[in-house]
């Protein structure tokens, strides 16, 4: 489990990026990290992986305090970064030498991850492109089958099918034991893949919910006509009319679009907080 | 699982710095030597151009001391770049394996390259010997060599130091810092000494190293007594370890 416990960080003393930030990551989800340029996704998971302290609360993973970088928390822990980076090395140098560090880590599985993304083997690192590169990462650190695994925009750099690939082969990757969390604001990379969404703007997490949950709460619909209605929170014109999201008083079923979402809540922050905090 | 020092890790982190640097260290290496030969070997006889047959033989010290301290620099290059500093940082090894590790590698390429320093300098003047007796007595002595083995890790342990400690410009910044250093501390010893002797013109020390008096037509030394100096040797082994110590604070403070 990642516990982030009334974390504030900042680059400057001055001006704090977050402040009193609370959220707990369960194994056995999927979890997407959502929030405008800026806001701070980034340096949550720095922060979460270690490689930044924060200036007040505290962070544990699994009993383990992240900014301590110890051997055990990092074997099981991996981030694949926004901008990666790989030794000039061939790809089975890189598995020779880095992979006795992961005691879990599956080298038949790293193999059907990169013959499921299309990369040629045998070939050096620094020869592919930078979207091949990625790839070879996303496969090596779904291999190591760390209890943790953090991504930072990993569709970044993907074409269209590799998008596609990225989402099947992650969603297989989970397991109960397994903790995973994506950053991104490509939303619709996203779609079918993720459980449970976290909206971070303006230092303050705006929404941490299950999909379950917003689903229940939240109704997203075509409307022929959007005025007067107490219930949306959120409208864009369509073809068909307005595309909206609204209060589910109807407790009606809906598939929950994230694009849409994501508007919502940056439009009605305090409605959304208040609709899920209503039991 | 030992959080701060496994044997197994530790040599994991070693194969994998050979891995990523090793080509490139041993093509330095062959380089280096290539270039002492050049400067030091009887090969080239330099007195067919007016140079005395050992003059190279300082230089080639300045070469391997200069040349080693820029790889020296770049030792903790990987932590200061975003990229590398993540994928550095979390490689499941504790810091202080990450740091000896890192040590280990540069220390092992500086005493190769000096070791081959000493022994070319030693058999070359040998061989020259044969030709010219006289030669012989260009020979450096074991305390001088002493001496120069100590410069030569302070330099690179201030290299070392400065590789975590500066971003940017890492070698230009660190030598800056350490001349400055070198000059205050000059200027300090040379304060303390026309203090000591009431502004005596005709008396000069070295820092932590002999006082020398100009008489008429010599020049007295006077130097520490034993425990004095091995006092003074202990505090200069002790100040290049504790430049390793602070580099391996600032490796654990490391924020990327």
């Amino acid at each position: 489990m990642i516990h982030v416990d009334s974390v504030s960080f900042g680059y400057s003393s001055k001006k704090l990026l977050f402040e009193n930030l609370s959220i707990k990551l369960h194994p056995g989800s999927i979890y997407g990290l959502l929030g405008r340029n800026g806001a701070g996704k980034s340096s949550l998971l720095r922060n979460i992986a270690g490689l930044l302290f924060p200036t007040a609360g505290k962070i544990e993973v699994d009993g383990y305090e992240p900014r301590k970088r110890q051997p055990s928390f990092l074997q099981d822990f991996f981030l694949i970064p926004e901008e990666i980076h790989l030794p000039s090395v061939t790809v089975e140098k890189y598995i020779k030498t880095l992979s006795p560090f992961y005691p879990r880590f599956d080298e038949k599985q790293f193999r059907d991850y990169l013959k499921e993304f299309g990369i040629p083997e045998g070939n050096k690192i620094t020869d592919l492109s930078y979207g091949q590169k990625k790839k070879v990462l996303i496969s090596f650190g779904l291999a190591t089958n760390t209890k943790h695994l953090i991504m930072d925009e990993p569709t970044n750099g993907l074409d269209i099918p590799s998008k596609s690939q990225f989402r099947k082969v992650v969603s297989s990757a989970l397991d109960a034991h397994r903790v995973i969390l994506i950053s991104t604001h490509q939303v619709r990379d996203l779609d079918n893949l993720i459980d449970s969404i976290i909206i971070l703007e303006d230092s303050k997490i705006l929404l941490h919910h299950s999909l379950d949950e917003i689903s229940e709460k939240l109704r997203f619909a075509t409307l022929v006509s959007a005025e007067d209605d107490n219930r949306v929170l959120y409208s864009e014109p369509s073809l068909k009319g307005y595309t909206v999201v609204m209060e589910n008083w109807e407790q009606e079923e809906s598939r929950v679009d994230l694009e849409r979402l994501f508007n919502a809540v940056m439009s009605n922050p305090s409605r959304i907080r208040k609709i899920f905090q209503k039991p | 699982m030992n959080q701060v020092f496994s044997f197994h890790r530790y040599w994991l982190l070693l194969k994998l710095d050979f891995a990523e640097n090793g080509r490139r260290s041993l093509l330095s290496l062959a380089v280096i030597f290539g270039l002492m030969l050049i400067m030091m070997s009887p090969v080239i006889d330099y007195t067919k151009f007016g140079f005395d047959r050992t003059l190279f033989h300082p230089f080639g010290y300045c070469l391997i001391t200069f040349c080693l301290s820029l790889s020296t620099s770049l030792v903790f290059d990987k932590y200061t770049s975003t990229t590398k500093g993540i994928h550095t940082i979390l490689i499941p090894a504790s810091q202080t394996e990450k740091f000896l590790a890192a040590l280990t590698g540069n220390l092992a390429f500086a005493t190769v390259v000096i070791a081959l320093f000493i022994g070319m300098h030693i058999w070359f003047i040998d061989l020259m010997a044969m030709d010219v007796p006289d030669i012989i007595n260009r020979k450096y002595s074991p305390p001088f060599i002493l001496l120069l083995v100590y410069i030569y890790f302070l330099v690179q342990s201030v290299c070392f130091l400065g590789s975590i400690y500066f971003k940017k410009a890492t070698y230009i910044k660190t030598a800056s810092v350490f001349a400055f250093v070198l000059i205050v501390f000059s200027l300090i010893n040379r304060a303390f000494v026309r203090n000591a002797t009431d502004g005596d013109p005709s008396i000069s020390a070295i820092p932590f190293g002999q006082w020398n008096v100009m008489g008429r037509n010599t020049v007295f030394k006077i130097e520490y007594g034993e425990s004095t100096l091995l006092l003074i040797k202990i505090f200069l082994v002790f100040f290049v370890t504790a430049l390793w110590y602070i580099a391996f604070v600032r490796l654990k403070e490391k924020e990327i």
